[in-house]
């Protein structure tokens, strides 16, 4: 505890306590705080005067953080804006050129930008908006890859389609083949004994031989005729029918889904035959072609067997 | 004047007058100093809150739009990114159905690339370097033996000289990318019935229209013009003397008769789909004595040792041919 000052009074001749009234007090203690206040002032103006503001240090320390991580993001831009060209490179140069369509041009890849760039306008600072403009750019880029790898994809199913349909395979196995004979064209008629011409091949095989649809189609008709004996015919579809004659019988009917390889009937001697025979036709835009040029006679009967093998669980399947 | 302080001392039981201490006036100063700290403390804070500099007020703006759209653009980057998987997928899925392969569609590098040499740990630098050793020793032994080669057949004959101008040496489209050949020669898959057949040339995908040029000097054994969907549609085949002919498949249209005498590199027609093909594409063999050999051997002119490694690889993948 603190002393209890004392002043002297020559009046009274007395010690007397210095009673401080409270008024005393106040004004010491705004003194005080005035002086204390001036050099907080006077402290201020030299920081002032001395160090940046530190507002702006703050802001500009962030700012700078912020810029960085912008980098960054400007990188993941570029990467991504590669990565998607060489994927239009692909698509252009590779899957157009084989899947027959025309590339797109800059244009069309571009096309859509203009809309969006309004947004964009609004954004004032260039980093941000080149930022945001590249990344608009790239997102409508994307959509018509999109759009355009799915183009691709409908066309190849489309044609996928068409080369499944397209007559392909031989129509006898080869272990159950005896003898292909070659001849297309005019020839002697063995039974009607004058020269007509033969608009098919002819495989020998012992009766009952499957016999396999060549290429995915629908039974147009399956009849008994004069001449063909029991026979089927199977519109491919892209102007392409195949027919197959001399049949024991047939296992399909007319309007019948078939797929290449499916066993449709059976090798016999109905109609104008001699002996057990597949007489096989193809036609493309109704006019006979020579069926030595819809299969590959060197494929192996392991091969063979595959091919057939795809038909027949199809077949099960569609059932 | 202030008036003198006493201070009653119990011990003398005397009224003494106060002495000015060096620790009050210490105190004092230090009351005054930390008062005076706190009042620049709170200045400061006081005007960082009111007063708003146009340079801060430019970046606080500034940063306040770095912020907000690094979200945006973050999350579009994100989306961006996610559909580039997705259509990296397609494209893949594309691919495979196209040439009925499961192979991947690039092949690494064998070396790394400089940049990442540069910046790579000691190991794999010692690997690279291992290999690059072995690869200088490899060199090293064939050029050995082809120099022997050289040194016992000095005398060149005239008519091995007159082979080697003749023979098919150069791409036959123009335009020539080793990308381009989508497939390759041998056990392949037919496109129409699936199945593997030999095939008997290189596909070399390309526009409709591509020139097709004669792979070396020659005289036109054969062109033919067929309508018939199946085969080698319109086609062209070149003698070049010694054995070698070429035969080019699946033209558009052909603009050299039969006999006539070929320049190295002459247009003889262009890229189409005639024929049995799926695609316009040029199939290009070259037979030799009669027979079919692997015609990648037979591109050699205006291509690096890279792009022939690439074609060897594209040549080599068995994947489905256009037929």
């Amino acid at each position: 505890m603190a002393k209890v000052q004392y002043t002297y009074n020559s009046e009274t001749c007395k010690y007397e306590p210095i009673v401080i009234s409270p008024r005393v007090a106040g004004r010491r203690l705004l003194i005080f705080l005035g002086i204390s206040f001036a050099m907080g002032l006077a402290g201020l103006a030299y920081f002032n005067y001395k160090f940046p503001y530190i507002d702006e240090t703050l802001q500009i320390a962030k700012n700078e953080s912020l810029k960085a991580e912008w980098k960054i993001i400007y990188k993941q831009l570029t990467r991504t804006s590669t990565q998607l060209s060489e994927l239009e490179y692909n698509d252009d140069s590779n899957y157009r050129v084989i899947l027959d369509l025309e590339p797109l041009d800059q244009s069309q890849r571009e096309a859509g930008v203009g809309g969006r760039e309004k947004e964009s306008e609004k954004i004032s600072h260039p980093l941000i908006r080149t930022a945001y403009q590249q990344s608009e750019k790239i997102k409508n880029r994307l959509d018509i890859e999109a759009q355009s790898l799915n183009q691709l994809m409908d066309e190849l199913i489309k044609k996928e389609k068409m080369w499944a349909s397209r007559p392909a395979i031989q129509p006898i196995s080869n272990k159950d083949l005896v003898h292909l004979h070659t001849i297309f064209g005019l020839r002697m008629h063995p039974l009607l004994g004058y020269v007509r011409p033969h608009n098919g091949l002819d495989f020998t095989a012992p009766a009952g031989s499957p016999v396999y649809a060549t290429g995915d189609g629908r039974v147009s008709n399956a009849q008994h005729s004069t001449s063909f004996g029991n026979v089927i015919y199977i519109d491919h579809g892209y102007n392409f029918v195949t027919r197959y004659a001399h049949l024991t019988n047939y296992i399909v009917g007319a309007g019948q889904q078939v797929k290449r390889g499916q066993v449709i009937g059976y090798v016999g001697n109905t109609g104008l035959s001699v002996a057990a025979h597949l007489h096989y036709e193809v036609l493309y835009n109704n006019t006979h072609i020579d069926p030595i040029n819809f299969f590959q006679r060197d494929l192996n009967n392991k091969e063979y067997e595959k091919l057939i093998e795809v038909g027949s669980q199809s077949a099960i399947s569609l059932d | 004047m202030a008036k003198s302080k006493f201070q009653y001392n119990s011990k003398t039981l005397r009224f003494e007058r106060t002495k000015i201490s060096v620790l009050a006036v210490l105190g004092s100063g230090v009351s005054y100093l930390i008062f005076g700290f706190l009042f620049f403390v709170g200045l400061i804070l006081l005007q960082n809150l009111i007063v708003e500099t146009p340079i801060e007020k430019k970046l606080r703006a500034e940063n306040k739009d770095l912020e907000k759209y690094k979200i945006v653009l973050a999350t579009q980057l994100a989306e961006s990114n996610q559909q580039l998987v997705d259509l990296n997928n397609k494209d893949l899925s594309l691919y495979q159905k196209l040439f009925e392969t499961n192979q991947p569609k690039e092949s690494s590098p064998v070396f790394p690339e400089r940049e990442e040499l540069l910046v790579a740990g000691a190991g794999d630098f010692n690997e690279s370097a291992t290999q690059l050793g072995q690869r200088f020793s490899e060199l090293l032994t064939s050029a050995k033996a082809t120099s022997q080669i050289y040194k016992s057949s000095a005398s060149v004959k005239k008519e091995d000289v007159s082979m080697l101008t003749t023979i098919p040496s150069t791409a036959p489209i123009e335009n020539f990318e080793v990308t381009k050949l989508v497939s390759g020669f041998g056990k392949r898959i037919n496109p129409f019935h699936k199945g593997q057949y030999h095939h008997d040339g290189v596909d070399i995908a390309s526009p409709r229209d591509t020139p097709v040029l004669a792979a070396g000097p020659g005289r036109v054994l054969i062109t033919k013009r067929s309508d018939l969907v199946a085969g080698y549609g319109n086609f062209v085949e070149i003698d070049h003397g010694h054995g070698y002919v070429t035969r080019y498949g699946h033209l558009e249209e052909i603009i050299v008769r039969q006999g006539q005498v070929l320049k190295k590199g002459q247009i003889i027609g262009s890229v189409g789909s005639s024929g049995g093909s799926i695609a316009p594409h040029l199939h290009y063999e070259v037979i030799v004595d009669g027979k079919n050999l692997d015609p990648v051997k037979f591109i050699l002119e205006g291509i690096s040792a890279d792009q022939y490694k690439v074609l060897l690889t594209q040549g080599s993948k068995q994947n489905q041919s256009l037929d």
